[in-house]
């Protein structure tokens, strides 16, 4: 299937699977049912069917269509199970345990991470070269090195101390220290950019090899601030994908506990 | 039948690699130039040709042509159908790229022997402005326009890096990529847990080469192979290594021009390097992607990727590199 019949297929499936639970969930209130149960178990049901893509993507020998198929699946699914949930538990939302169970609910980091998904492709191939994430840390440290040579050099070819100074008061620590992480969560070329017009503001106090220098300084400053950006992106994306993984098995137990409260009191209700 | 260049392009391939554009294309060997008089119909038997045209002060690369495809039909149609006119001399250059192997039918035999038995619908149609005619100036033509809606940045990028060899080369759009390394992941998990190919590789506008196999047209890393472990699946087409049979020599490792062979070590079942009895260092093989040939059907590379951002397709085949590349690196 292309990606347009995919999706077609997918929110014809959604709009479908939904109408048919309101329609049923309207049936169960008619006939004066246990609302909660029939909801419940749609949604355990559907929770169920979001897991098959952790299925799929560990048995990949099966010949089971390509994962971007299941990965559109389990978005659809997802906003379908969102949907069901809310019908659970109702509004004002009740009790702690459905508060707990609402809050480790993944559709959050879900939703983060299916805009991520979209957005940070296009960002990373905005950068010139393409860095892989394992790389990173080796590629900085070079950089590093090869800005203090350059950097140390400026003053035994003559140029006076202006270069170096600068290296040791601004860029050393730019060089040789990671980015913080806040950077890592929302990435920006604010230091990029002050650091190049600062630099520039150097020319005025170089000779012609210092103006060389600086342009080398300032080449490294832009692959370093490269370098950062694919790291922070890379890992901003690699820590949400964690952490939604670690979410979906948590709210696995937090299901397994709740079904298994729901039975044993279930006359107490 | 005429031979151009050499069977081991690779060599020279790798020295001149680094050169300036127009001072590589001038030492392609020049199989038919522009602007002198068609003398024939050529048919490439083997390997690839750069159809190209001068531009400015350098060459423009308009298509590559591979096995079976032909040059000066339309020039000669043309000289027939206008016999009282000045004839046309050939409107394209034809450069072998690497080592070409071309028959050229003489122009005498192709009008009294071949075009009267030809339907008219199959003949190339009429050339409504010649760009070379004898005793005219030449006019270059507007960059934009190509036969095929190929950018020409990317047509040129894949002759200049023999990319058009490629019968399944993996391509990665980068602006789908999110570098979750499943296609990594998915490759070592069939591969004993040692991917064959590297998601690295030089890259065009969003679309990255990948360093995988690409089971090429001419592939060179199976000449002086000694064991002929390295040969041609028949019935599919790919390029295989016989475990069996490979001897670690490194020769296909050392001949493939886009380094996509590797040298591994041989484990045993347990992960353990398999050494070498008499000098007791690991036992190495050469390792590159097989399509998963072994369990049939799509590589598992591919179906792994859940951005749809990973395709392999046949470069030697400018219909399907502009279907697949062609819109997106225009847009």
């Amino acid at each position: 299937m292309k990606g347009l019949q995919r999706r077609l297929f997918s929110v014809t499936s959604t709009v479908f699977c939904l109408a048919a639970t309101l329609a049923v969930l309207q049936e169960v209130r008619h006939q004066l049912g246990d609302e909660s149960t029939f909801t419940g178990w749609t949604l355990l049901a559907s929770t169920m069917g979001l897991y098959l893509l952790s299925a799929r993507k560990k048995w990949i020998r099966l010949k089971l269509g390509p994962v971007a198929g299941w990965l559109q699946m389990h978005m659809y699914m997802g906003v379908f199970a969102s949907l069901v949930f809310l019908t659970h538990i109702g509004w004002p939302i009740r009790g702690k345990f459905e508060l707990a169970l609402a809050f480790a609910f993944v559709a959050f980091t879900g939703v983060v991470l299916g805009v991520l998904n979209r957005t940070t492709p296009r960002r990373l191939a905005a950068i010139p070269r393409d860095y892989s994430v394992d790389q990173i840390p080796a590629l900085q440290l070079g950089v590093a090195s090869d800005a203090h040579d350059v950097a140390m050099q400026s003053s035994v070819l003559g140029e006076g101390a202006t270069l170096s100074e600068y290296y040791q008061r601004r860029l050393l620590p730019y060089f040789q220290s990671q980015r913080s992480l806040l950077y890592t969560l929302a990435p920006t070329g604010f230091r990029r950019r002050a650091l190049l017009r600062e630099l520039g503001d150097l020319d005025r106090y170089l000779g012609e090899r210092g103006l060389q220098s600086r342009a080398n300084l300032a080449a490294m400053i832009k692959v370093k601030d490269d370098l950062d950006f694919h790291h922070a992106i890379q890992t901003r994306l690699k820590i949400l994908f964690a952490a939604h993984f670690a979410l979906t098995w948590s709210l696995a137990i937090l299901i397994a506990v709740h079904v298994v409260l729901v039975y044993r009191f279930q006359g107490a209700m | 039948m005429e031979s151009f260049g050499n069977l081991e392009w690779y060599a020279d391939y790798r020295k001149e690699i680094g050169k300036p554009a127009k001072e590589r294309i001038s030492k392609e060997p020049l199989i038919a130039e522009e602007g002198t008089y068609a003398t024939g119909l050529w048919i490439i038997r083997g390997g690839f040709a750069r159809l190209s045209r001068l531009q400015g002060a350098g060459h423009r690369t308009l298509a590559y042509l591979g096995k079976g495809e032909i040059f000066g039909l339309q020039e000669l149609v043309h000289n027939q159908n206008q016999s009282c006119n000045a004839p046309l001399p050939y409107q394209e250059s034809l450069r072998a790229i690497g080592y070409v192997d071309a028959l050229c039918i003489p122009k005498l035999t192709v009008t009294e022997h071949i075009l009267p038995f030809v339907r008219r619908t199959e003949l190339p149609p009429q050339l409504q402005e010649a760009r070379y005619q004898f005793g005219q100036p030449v006019i270059d033509a507007p960059l934009e326009t190509s036969e095929y809606s190929v950018d020409t940045g990317l047509l040129e990028f894949l002759v200049d890096r023999r990319l058009m060899n490629g019968q399944k080369t993996m391509v990665i759009d980068t602006e789908r990529c999110t570098r979750c390394d499943d296609c990594v992941k998915a490759c070592a998990s069939t591969h004993g847990g040692t991917p064959v190919f590297i998601r690295e590789g030089a890259q065009y506008g969003p679309w990255m080469f990948a360093q995988a196999c690409m089971h090429c047209e001419d592939p060179v890393c199976m000449i002086g192979c000694p064991t002929g472990a390295i040969h041609r699946d028949r019935e599919s087409g790919l390029v295989n290594i016989n475990e069996q049979t490979c001897i670690g020599c490194k020769g296909c490792a050392e001949s493939c021009p886009y380094d996509n062979v590797r040298m591994v070590t041989v484990t045993d079942g347990k992960g353990r390097a398999k050494l070498d009895h008499d000098t007791r260092l690991p036992i190495l093989q050469a390792s590159k992607c097989d399509m998963c040939s072994s369990s049939g059907g799509r590589p598992f590379c591919q179906a792994a990727c859940p951005h749809d951002a990973l395709v392999r397709i046949d470069l030697s085949d400018l219909g399907q590199v502009s279907q697949t590349l062609g819109k997106e690196t225009q847009s």
